[in-house]
């Protein structure tokens, strides 16, 4: 199983490439606002190719004037032949289709996964008792890719891969798509729970105009809590996240199903910044292997 | 003002939960209805809406499709689940043709596995791609024109200039949300589910307006446990959204569609934000600038609930003072602020009236 890292700024992919991780991640995936430029994309894909390590291109969810800036980007990547890319946006796969050079994978936008709720409850029903319980709870820990016609539309557009989160209660649901033939990444550390487009931190921080935001973002996560609810999340610009502990045991358990990738986000969310960080992180992750 | 062309004129689509709603909204003015219809099997698997949001029975739902055909009205389908299973398909399978029997004009799909399940059941319904596929741009468009819908509705927070250049630039016919409660986030990346529980309830106490998890106030840290408390704040504010006046625009955007929100509110709700986008668009269409213009006042304004204001629940306080109109710009919208005591009683004065 691969340990990659993800960064968003050229500084932090430079920290990553340093580390031991077997590949890297580059670009925003969620934010068009920090999606970087074609030369940063090119310097960053060669600095990868330099340290020898796999690199992978991440792209957010996109707006009109977002995938006007894809189409260049794509060229590109499509020249360089074999690069994956990951896909928050059906425009971005689109733009993708017949591209031979580029290889899509399934950003988690993309991955519809009902567990990603901070809410213990799983269904409306106030008392739904034992058996619907259950049989909800079944439904609830699956993903959009549990669906035959689902990974076959996918897989015939060129779909390679998918991203999803450490959820351990949807492993066995994992199993099924990695039998299917798509190869799994796995998100540690942060679940997406709530992702906007217009930024709750810029907003909350003043930010004019999205095209001169500042990124507070590459450097400050805000903690957030709800006093009655009892909950607390971390508001990273305009994704809501909720912090996931992993073991090492559910580490074995991923590599024994045979996913593909571990994702090891950099910044203020995982708080991961240096190589060693990372390199920490791998090791408790991997348990040293 | 321009004279607006008979042709582009959008329809309304206009919500409904039972029978006795899709009567007054069709008499209300809306050009096609849409809803959901409770899937046997399922009905204890809610995630963003739940049961009593949609049509009881099949039955019902016929009676539906009979009254609103007779008026030339359309009826669309949504799937409501954001995604479909294995373990789900032969309900859906019963569930698509229940529809198609009892005459759903067009199925509104949220997933592509779905839509390839519609399309293999029946070939004699439109296809609507829903909000749950995210069409942010004019390329997620294309890619679901080409993955066989006829129509795609645009996610909530897809900004006016743009929903015209992608309706400009696409050939599927082009909706786009005009009323409601609105979403902060988009709408199938959100997981702040809807569900009522005691600590909801408690957390809801003292929340102007509508009562979703992003409505709550928060307190916000800088950085983790030890960083500095900058205050209580709704961080993750849900907008309540309007968009009467931006109606000429819209016109002007080439959309097909406005859909009014609202499957799960009283259908008092749903008869008269019919009516009143129905009055609008009518006035636009008859060129009547300055009748649209004191019609808008009028809204704003009324203290007393008159009843085409009782959508517009304290519109001037709670979205027009506070620039919450939908389609301007909110990257940097303020915080909603607390109702003061003359916005509340008018508040309380529309509620009586609208829940007698």
């Amino acid at each position: 199983m691969k340990y990659t890292v993800h960064a968003e700024t050229l500084t932090a992919l430079r920290e990553a490439l340093a580390s031991g991780c077997t590949g890297v991640r580059f670009g925003p995936e969620f934010c068009e606002w920090k999606i970087p430029s074609q030369e940063h994309l090119r310097q960053a894909y060669e600095e990868a190719k330099d340290a020898g390590k796999d690199f992978t291109y991440v792209l957010p969810i996109l707006s009109n004037p977002g995938i006007e800036k894809m189409v260049e980007q794509l060229g590109f990547l499509g020249k360089l032949g074999g690069v994956e890319v990951v896909v928050g946006d059906l425009g971005a796969l689109n733009l993708l289709r017949g591209q031979e050079g580029v290889k899509p994978r399934l950003g988690r936008p993309r991955v519809y996964i009902p567990a990603r709720s901070p809410w213990s409850q799983i269904t409306r029903m106030p008392d739904p008792g034992f058996f619907t319980r259950r049989r909800v709870e079944k439904l609830f820990y699956q993903t959009s890719l549990n669906y035959v016609r689902s990974l076959e539309y996918f897989k015939s557009l060129g779909v390679m891969g998918a991203d999803v989160d450490w959820i351990p209660k949807c492993f066995p649901s994992y199993k099924k798509i990695i039998r299917s033939g798509l190869k799994l990444a796995v998100h540690s550390h942060a679940i997406p729970v709530a992702v906007t487009m217009r930024c709750h931190m810029a907003r909350f921080l003043g930010e004019e105009e999205p095209a001169l935001c500042s990124k507070p973002c590459l450097t400050k996560a805000f903690m957030i809590k709800q006093k009655e609810l009892e909950k607390t999340f971390t508001l990273h610009g305009n994704v809501v996240f909720r912090l996931v502990e992993s073991s090492q045991r559910e580490t074995k358990q991923l590599t024994r199903m045979g996913v593909d990738e571990v994702v090891i986000p950099m910044g203020p969310v995982s708080n991961l910044f240096t190589r060693n960080d990372l390199d920490e992180a791998v090791a408790t992750l991997s348990g040293g292997v | 003002m321009d004279a607006v062309d008979e042709t582009v004129v959008p329809k309304i689509l206009a919500p409904i939960k039972a029978y006795t709603g899709a009567v007054r909204v069709v008499d209300a003015g809306a050009d096609e209805i849409y809803c959901g219809v409770r899937t046997p099997g399922l009905e204890d698997f809610e995630l963003y809406r739940g049961a009593s949001t949609e049509i009881p029975t099949y039955d019902e739902f016929h009676k539906v499709t009979e009254y609103a055909h007779s008026h030339g009205v359309e009826v669309l389908v949504t799937i409501n689940q954001p995604f479909i299973l294995d373990s789900m398909e032969k309900t859906m399978v019963k569930h698509i043709r229940e529809c198609v029997e009892a005459g759903v004009d067009s199925f509104i799909i949220g997933d592509l596995g779905m839509l390839q399940l519609v399309k293999e059941v029946t070939e004699d319904v439109g296809l609507c791609a829903s909000t749950y596929l995210s069409a942010t741009n004019r390329e997620a468009a294309r890619f679901l024109e080409r993955a066989g819908f006829s129509r795609v509705v645009l996610e909530r927070q897809v900004p006016l200039e743009q929903i015209a250049e992608i309706a400009r630039d696409v050939d599927v016919e082009v909706e786009a949300f005009v009323h409601g409660s609105g979403c902060s986030n988009i709408n199938v990346n959100c997981y702040f589910y809807h569900y009522k529980f005691p600590a909801m309830d408690q957390a809801y106490l003292g929340v102007d307006g509508i009562k979703f998890p992003c409505s709550l106030p928060y307190e916000v840290y800088d950085g983790e446990d030890e960083g500095v408390y900058l205050g209580t704040y709704p961080i993750l504010d849900a907008y309540t959204f309007c968009s009467l006046c931006k109606l000429p625009a819209l016109i002007q955007s080439g959309v097909y569609g406005l859909k009014i929100e609202g499957r799960g509110i009283n259908e008092e709700y749903q008869a008269s934000t019919t009516r009143l986008y129905r009055e609008a668009l009518d006035l636009l269409r008859q060129d009547d600038e300055e009748g649209f213009q004191r019609m808008l006042e009028t809204i704003k304004e009324s203290f007393v609930p008159l009843p085409q204001t009782l959508p517009m629940n304290n519109l001037q306080e709670l979205c027009c003072e506070q620039g919450r109109c939908y389609y301007a710009p909110k990257f940097h919208a303020p915080y909603k602020e607390k109702l003061a005591w003359q916005a509340w009683t008018k508040l309380q004065c529309k509620l009586l009236v609208v829940q007698p």
